[in-house]
């Protein structure tokens, strides 16, 4: 009885993180280059109480055993690394990855980040920056009086100056993919670290090695689909509430069972 | 007098341990692959010595619990990396007590590019662990596992296994949605008409709404139960009172 309390008590946990998890990704449906999470459960470990194929006092082989389950876990968070929907914005140094691959970034401890939110910005030295700062690698600067700016499918940056009637080429923007991208730690500031389960990363420029091109004037939205997060958080919210009737339900027998003796 | 009593208490056991299971299901609502349980109750009776067919020491006891393998709904994610069996079978993965068996086909795969479940454990191909190293990765109908890079042509690696038993009496939980077999010499079959899709996942098979029933089912038994030995008690009591003559 008290078992059945505690087992029902895992299951509003893990629908607990799951409305949190479904929270975080709706919370982001409106940030560039944001990846869904989605939360995995398993069910606990079963206490025995029958071995099933053993042989009975009589002789028969009792055909099934009784196994009595924990109650459920959470057993990951992964990030699913769906493409998102583009959108037009018109802005030179706005860039979409179509297709593989994330854009490399320094972070200020030296150690690399990768992302895909492409809204990058110039600094005050003429440096290709993310919104927080962080310079692309490789680095790209562009030189003043820049009046014109250019980025192709291949990753290729060139600027018109002013002055000048023929762009030059200033740098190549560099993608990195890995193999499994569910491993990806997400840092936050729409920013993911290598680890030991992604892998290391695969550099290239765009277009080479299954990378995918870069697309300017575009940015990448977050891939949360709304009616989807929506369905979920109902499914998640109705979950919970079951498991909250079975703990009235074990709370209703074990107040019977102790009024037994009045 | 007391052996109603005996009875009753068994009868109140039986379906506490109903709810356990109960818990268990619902606690299980949202887990992929995985299995409704339930109990199965069996009546005891013996006679007394008289030879007169006098029933004595009748109780119920929970005699099994047996796994529900109803197929569930498959979902789709797009995910290239969720997996599920439309039709009869299992994914066999290679833990370290032996092989196990799961309908929970989201997988992922680790820096040794092997294709493993959400705990590391690898599924099996028809030749042992399946590597997948490629920038692209397509699984066809028939669970044949297709690497490719970029425009290239795709290369076939090998087929995911899956495998079904004549007796899924002795699957049994093993938890993080697995299953073990303890049949001594059973033997593996390749199902029929079983098919693996990319990009869904099984659902859990429990039914919300059934979960209920039995749950409201419970518990009025439960009370039940309990009325019946508050009678038994106060029956008892009376007799008690009436020796104080």
């Amino acid at each position: 009885m008290i078992r059945a309390l505690w087992t029902a008590g895992t299951g509003m946990n893990v629908h607990q993180s799951n409305l949190d998890v479904i929270s975080n990704n709706i919370a982001n449906v409106n940030t560039n280059g944001y990846k869904k999470s989605r939360a995995d459960f398993q069910d606990l470990m079963y206490q025995t109480l029958r071995l099933q194929g053993v042989t009975s006092e009589s002789g028969n082989q009792i055909p099934v055993g009784i196994q009595i389950g924990h109650g459920a876990m959470l057993a990951s968070v992964q990030k699913v690394f769906l493409q998102g929907d583009y959108q037009m914005t018109g802005n030179e140094l706005d860039i979409a990855i179509e297709g593989n691959g994330f854009f490399q970034i320094t972070l200020p401890s030296g150690d690399k980040a990768y992302t895909r939110a492409g809204s990058l910005k110039r600094n005050s030295e003429g440096r290709i920056v993310t919104s927080d700062g962080y310079p692309l690698e490789p680095n790209i600067t562009i030189p003043q009086n820049t009046t014109n700016l250019s980025i192709e499918a291949d990753g290729t940056v060139s600027a018109l100056v002013q002055g000048t009637t023929a762009p030059q080429q200033i740098g190549t923007i560099e993608l990195a993919t890995f193999q499994n991208l569910a491993g990806l730690k997400a840092m936050g500031k729409s920013l993911f670290l290598e680890t030991e389960a992604s892998g290391t990363p695969v550099t290239g420029r765009p277009g080479e090695n299954g990378l995918g091109t870069t697309l300017q004037g575009y940015i990448e939205m977050s891939n949360v689909n709304v009616m989807q997060e929506m369905i979920n958080l109902i499914i998640g919210q109705r979950a919970y509430e079951v498991n909250t009737k079975a703990i009235q339900a074990a709370d209703e027998m074990l107040q019977m069972a102790t009024s037994i003796r009045r | 007098m007391l052996n109603g009593l005996f009875s009753n208490f068994s009868g109140k056991f039986v379906n506490s341990r109903r709810l356990e299971i109960i818990s268990n299901n619902i606690a299980n609502v949202s887990t992929p692959g995985f299995k409704v349980s339930r109990p199965v109750f069996n009546a005891f009776t013996g006679e007394d010595e008289s030879g007169n067919g006098m029933l004595q020491n009748t109780f119920v006891s929970m005699y099994d619990s047996y796994v529900n393998f109803a197929p569930s709904s498959l979902l789709e994610t797009g995910n290239n990396f969720d997996f599920a069996i439309e039709g009869d079978g299992f994914f066999v993965v290679l833990t370290k007590d032996g092989p196990m068996y799961t309908r929970n086909g989201k997988f992922t795969i680790n820096q040794e590019k092997k294709l493993v479940t959400a705990d590391g454990d690898p599924v099996l191909g028809k030749s042992g662990e399946i590597t997948i190293d490629g920038q692209e990765f397509f699984v066809e109908n028939d669970g044949s596992v297709f690497v490719g890079n970029g425009f290239e042509e795709k290369a076939f690696v090998d087929t995911i296994k899956i495998v079904d038993f004549e007796d899924k009496r002795y699957l049994r939980n093993y938890g993080k949605n697995l299953f073990s077999n303890i049949q001594e010499g059973a033997t593996e079959i390749i199902p029929e008409n079983s098919t693996v899709r990319q990009g869904y996942y099984e659902a859990s098979n429990v039914d919300i709404m059934r979960e209920m029933i039995e749950m409201i089912h419970t518990v009025r038994a439960y009370e039940a139960y309990t009325k019946i030995g508050e009678s038994l008690d106060s029956v008892l009591g009376q007799l008690i009172d009436l020796t104080k003559l």
